[in-house]
């Protein structure tokens, strides 16, 4: 987990803006495009099979995000989420996402889509869920 | 003299030997982290905001005197514990419930239901007085209507009670009164609540570091914990202190119906969700914020739901056999057979990627049940 952290830390220095520093504990998420803005998630630990709710921040104050969509599934289970989430702007390049479920424990991939003028830039993320 | 020293050393290192295989904490580091995930129990007692008369003393005696009154059904021959029986956990013991005919479903006990996300296999309720709407209208069960059911409680030696909790029941609707009725029997069945068992000793030891008292949990029951956090996989689905993590799925349990047609289980459950007025979103919910509400609006369809059940809590399971919501299981050896050796055929290609067969040898298969026994045995 730390030698993850540290790796994704190490990309998020190559590959973000530098005015927009990743806080320590967020969860950098890694885009599918080279070109898209560097982002994170902050959140706390995951509850198993209880809402909860994370923050998005998008990086490049110059593409203001117009819309999110968030999805997430158990590859090992071939299962996603037996609830959709809601999410909101709350400021420029901020978006909540609220009423997340993890049903079971392990390990989950979060995937991310960032509307953009037009354009959808897609990230994904994991985390794993006790 | 010589030998006698020598076999009472062998004596005493029998009996050390012995006393060590006794009493002994077999469980890994990361065995004792999962094991501490199901506690501590018993959990918090928390009201139903959605209830008014959730946690209420009169309530609480209305609603299990209700609970056994003959009243509550249309024809004055059933009540609530002819299925749900205190003698027996709340539950009756048979395959599937007897009502006007035979249900469908396994009747449930009714332990530790205070604030739960979802009720009944198939979750077509999100909260306990909503649940309790259910045998109440069931033609097939107590099979009042509102109006019978108004007319019923007006005549009725309760109304006193009643009226000190709701007021004047003259102007009052029928639903209303039903619902109200539902609400009062939610508030004597969230007071049923299971105690510590040896597995919580057994987890509060380990909590606080206390090998030597953890270490008088069986081994049979250690071993049996092992495999339920290991390679039996049972705890991704009964997680946490209840041993459930209160959601839906396909335990290849086969959902044919006798009279024909299959179950659907959560796919129907969601349906009936989607109809009712009763929900923590809707205007019979007693809480302004509308706290719980979230998961009726977002709960989300999959084709997964289909022959998907709730995941029973197993604490008390033990002494509430028939098994599965179809009661097709016996008993716990029966159960724990049908997921050692898993019809593959029976889950579907979006079905569970966990469940497999498990290759347990019949000793294993002993310790799982021992382990199960120790969530039941307070
Ligand atoms: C004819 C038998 C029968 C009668 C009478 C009956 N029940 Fe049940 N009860 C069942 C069955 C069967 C289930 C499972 C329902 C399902 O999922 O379809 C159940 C489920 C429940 C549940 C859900 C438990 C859980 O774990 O989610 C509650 C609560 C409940 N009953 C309360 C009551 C109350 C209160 C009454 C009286 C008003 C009552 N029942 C009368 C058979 C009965
Ligand atoms: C994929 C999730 C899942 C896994 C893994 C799982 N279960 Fe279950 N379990 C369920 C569901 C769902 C039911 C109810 C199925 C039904 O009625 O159709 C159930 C029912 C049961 C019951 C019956 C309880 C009752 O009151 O009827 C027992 C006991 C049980 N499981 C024990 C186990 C054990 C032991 C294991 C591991 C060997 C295990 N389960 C693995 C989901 C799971």
């Amino acid at each position: 987990m730390i030698a993850r952290t540290a790796f994704l830390a190490s990309f998020a220095l190559s590959s973000s803006a530098l005015a927009c520093p990743t806080p320590p504990d967020a969860t950098q998420l890694i885009p599918e495009a080279d070109h898209a803005p560097a982002a994170y998630a902050e959140m706390n630990t995951p509850p198993l099979s209880a809402p909860f709710a994370m923050l998005v921040t998008f990086c490049d104050p110059a593409q203001k995000i117009e819309a999110l969509m968030f999805d997430a599934l158990m590859p090992a289970h071939r299962h996603g989420m037996n609830f959709t989430v809601d999410v909101s702007k709350i400021a420029d390049n901020r978006f909540e996402v609220s009423n997340i479920v993890f049903h079971m424990p392990g390990l989950w991939e979060l995937q991310f889509g960032a509307e953009f003028a037009g354009r959808a830039y897609t990230y994904i993320a994991e985390v794993q869920v006790k | 003299m010589n030998w006698v020293v020598r076999l009472v050393g062998v004596l005493v290192c029998l009996l050390c030997g012995l006393s060590s295989a006794q009493a002994d904490v077999i469980l890994s580091k990361a065995e004792i982290d999962q094991t501490l995930r199901h506690g501590p129990w018993p959990p918090e007692v928390v009201l139903d905001p959605s209830n008014r008369v959730s946690g209420d003393t009169t309530a609480i005696s209305l609603g299990e005197v209700l609970f056994s009154d003959l009243m509550l059904s249309r024809d004055r021959t059933i009540s609530c514990a002819s299925c749900h029986d205190p003698e027996q956990n709340f539950t009756d013991g048979l395959p599937r419930a007897e009502g006007r005919k035979t249900l469908d479903r396994n009747t449930q006990a009714l332990w530790n239901l205070a604030v739960q996300r979802w009720y009944g296999w198939s979750g077509d309720s999100d909260s306990l007085w909503a649940q309790n709407l259910t045998p109440l209208l069931n033609p097939d069960e107590l099979g009042h209507d509102e109006n019978s059911l108004r007319a019923a409680l007006v005549a009725s030696v309760h109304r006193p009670a009643y009226e000190a909790l709701f007021g004047e029941m003259d102007a009052e609707p029928a639903v209303e009164t039903t619902v109200n009725v539902s609400k009062v029997l939610a508030a004597y069945i969230e007071t049923l609540r299971s105690g510590k068992t040896s597995f919580d000793q057994f987890r509060d030891a380990l909590a606080s570091g206390d090998m030597k008292k953890a270490a008088q949990y069986p081994l049979s029951a250690q071993r049996g914990l092992q495999i339920f956090v290991g390679r039996g996989n049972c705890a991704f689905c009964h997680s946490g202190p209840a041993f459930t993590n209160g959601e839906f799925h396909h335990a290849a349990v086969p959902f044919f119906l006798e009279r024909g047609g299959v179950d659907p289980g959560r796919a129907e459950g969601i349906d009936r969700l989607m109809e009712s007025p009763f929900t923590l979103a809707g205007e019979f919910s007693d809480d302004g914020s509308k706290a719980g509400a979230w998961a009726v609006r977002n709960v989300r369809f999959q084709h997964g739901n289909f022959g998907a059940f709730r995941v029973p809590t197993l604490r008390r399971a033990a002494r509430t056999a028939p098994y599965m919501h179809d009661g097709s299981l016996r008993d716990l050896a029966s159960v724990i057979q049908h997921y050692n050796q898993i019809d593959m055929e029976r889950l579907h290609s979006d079905g569970e990627a966990i469940l497999r067969p498990l290759g347990l040898s019949d000793q294993d298969a002993e310790d799982l049940e021992d382990f199960l026994r120790t969530l039941s045995d307070d």
